[in-house]
């Protein structure tokens, strides 16, 4: 069964270099396309897609819920408030500083949120996505009226959505630190497993609670932020890779986390395949359709909830 | 006594000025509020002072109306329906990002609605800025300069074709849109003859998003870039950026030293004023001279 879904990855990873504005022909192998634009991209999306949906599950793991994910509670909006008051006071920043000031910022939205659901106290599963989103609104309103107020509005809103196509060699590399951190994330899955069943439960099997929650929320950030400066918001990868993963495998990370990473990576890569196809030879910005894909999905995996609740 | 009543109700309803597409006044307004960069450009180019203006949007060659003694009246989106009433205005001009707002201003004030949008660009520029000139009692300056553009415009279409295929591409936010003839900025290829590379032929106004791939693909022979971020005046450096890439350093319009940062104000923003007009042809001409 893997083996089925081993070979679709690499399907999909084939397809992703071969598909794009130019049609490659056997007769002319281009490798300065290939290299340029083609491999960059792909590897940039795999990287996203991998790195977004573990994040997803390390914040369901410290929110103990699972409906919950960078895009979908505020730290993607901390972050681009952060990099919309960078564009205002230091237009001429470097990459560096763009990374550090997004990252700084989703560990502000990361935190203030899991603070924000520790003061809610209540039985429905589904209110801690909803405040999440709720919590996200408002932050995505501050940036608005900050961007109104500065006549950036139209520029924030393109620069912020995700997409790829403007990846290029010596881009994106950065987005490999995402990588790493994901394989992090794989090395002390356990560690999340266990916050994952609560903080008692967890103290008790002697976990360094604390300090393993602080882990993970950096790690949350840290990708949250690299792949915004990088790639733009893909919105709802982190919420639905770990749930249709889980569902099918359980919720021990250790196991879980390839899976959630390789289905997130296909997820992504089917999404910006689409979104190169779609309106051959201009692009959907791949935001729009994760976004169209991910909110179906997101609204089905929640109906199934309540039906149990 | 009929035709008495009659004469007196017909002279009754050629007095009342009724604000339409364009207020006839006997005398030139003497207090103009314009929310129409262009008109602006253009009232500023035949000497006719204007007392309000969207101070948000002046900026560039347009920066003096930054000036104390002109009204800011809000900006073209949200205009100060207090202020331009408290200014007591004898005619108010707008343009197209003005024009949902024309029922308001016409209570306020005679309205002339100075939009030019869709094909026929040119010819709708010229009409326009015949009518505000006639506005104003300027007829024979605007004539002149009217025919200096037409003049401009003979010698680009001329050596238009010679330019090979042009590409028109707009970037902001970091992304990049590509115009072609059916769009906004189709006058490029319509009214001044350019033979547009690849074949984009959509009617959306804000441009299709592209990669560096399409440019690659299309390869023209002249890239026209216009940085809306420019434009209106934020300069965040990306466009810049975005274009030290080795993908642009393999296009021939590169090679060729045709890549041609537009002046996005002049283009974009302001668009249908004289001098706007001038600056925008003045810099295709310089753009496609042959060497």
């Amino acid at each position: 069964m893997y083996l089925y879904w081993g070979l679709a990855f690499v399907g999909l990873i084939i397809t992703s270099i071969l598909v794009g504005t130019i049609t490659l022909d056997s007769a002319s192998f281009d490798w300065q396309l290939l290299s340029q634009t083609r491999i960059p991209r792909t590897i940039a999306i795999v990287l996203s897609g991998m790195s977004l949906s573990v994040a997803g599950v390390i914040m369901q793991m410290l929110a103990n819920n699972k409906f919950v994910e960078p895009t979908t509670t505020g730290t993607v909006e901390w972050a681009i408030l952060g990099m919309l008051l960078l564009l205002i006071f230091y237009p001429q920043a470097s990459l560096t500083v763009k990374l550090s000031v997004s990252v700084l910022f989703s560990i502000l939205g990361a935190v203030s949120f899991l603070l924000l659901i520790k003061k809610l106290h209540t039985r429905s599963v589904i209110m801690v996505p909803l405040v999440g989103i709720i919590y996200a609104g408002i932050i995505g309103a501050v940036v608005n009226f900050i961007a109104y107020q500065q006549d950036l509005m139209q520029f924030v809103w393109v620069w912020i959505q995700g997409d790829f196509s403007m990846i290029l060699q010596g881009r994106y590399e950065l987005l490999w630190i995402a990588g790493l951190l994901t394989l992090l994330a794989y090395f002390i899955a356990d560690r999340f497993t266990l916050v994952g069943l609560g903080k008692n439960v967890a103290t008790n099997l002697g976990l360094n609670y604390s300090y393993v929650f602080a882990i993970g929320i950096t790690l949350v950030a840290c990708i949250a932020g690299i792949t915004v400066v990088i790639a733009g918001v893909l919105p709802f990868l982190g919420l639905i890779v770990p749930n249709i993963v889980s569902l099918y495998f359980g919720d021990n990370l250790r196991r879980s986390i390839p899976l959630i990473a390789c289905l997130g990576a296909m997820l992504a890569l089917v999404c910006d395949i689409l979104a190169r196809i779609l309106v051959h030879p201009f692009e959907i910005p791949v935001g729009v359709i994760m976004g169209v894909v991910g909110s179906v999905v997101f609204l089905g995996l929640l109906l199934r909830q309540t039906r149990h609740d | 006594m009929k035709k008495i009543f009659l004469l007196i109700l017909t002279t009754i309803s050629l007095l009342q000025i009724t604000s339409l597409q364009a207020a006839t006044t006997y005398s030139p307004p003497k207090k103009v509020v314009s929310f129409d960069l262009g008109q602006i450009d253009t009232l500023d180019y035949l000497g006719v002072p204007v007392i309000g203006v969207p101070k948000l949007h002046t900026i560039s060659y347009l920066a003096k109306f930054q000036a104390d003694k002109y009204v800011n009246v809000g900006s073209m989106f949200e205009p100060d329906f207090e202020i331009v009433a408290s200014l007591e205005p004898d005619l108010i001009m707008l343009g197209a990002r003005t024009q949902s707002k024309i029922k308001m201003m016409q209570s306020i004030a005679p309205t002339f609605d100075s939009t030019v949008w869709g094909n026929d660009y040119l010819n709708q520029f010229y009409l326009i800025t015949e009518k505000t000139a006639a506005l104003v009692n300027q007829s024979q300056l605007a004539a002149k300069a009217l025919e200096d553009i037409k003049q401009q415009v003979a010698m680009i279409k001329a050596n238009a074709k010679k330019a090979g295929k042009v590409l028109f591409v707009m970037t902001t936010g970091g992304k990049i849109t590509v115009f072609g003839p059916g769009s906004r900025f189709g006058w490029l290829y319509n009214e001044l003859g350019f033979e547009a590379a690849g074949d984009d032929n959509s009617l959306s106004h804000h441009g299709d998003p592209v990669s560096f791939e399409y440019l690659r693909k299309v390869n023209p022979d002249v890239l026209m870039v216009l940085d809306r971020d420019i434009a209106i005046g934020k300069d965040t450096g990306m466009a810049k950026q975005l274009l030290e890439n080795d993908v642009i350093k393999s296009l021939k319009a590169y090679h060729n030293n045709k890549i041609i940062m537009l002046d996005g104000y002049a283009w974009y923003t302001v668009g249908t004023g004289i001098t706007a007009m001038n600056k925008t042809l003045a810099q295709i001409q310089e753009a496609i001279a042959v060497e």
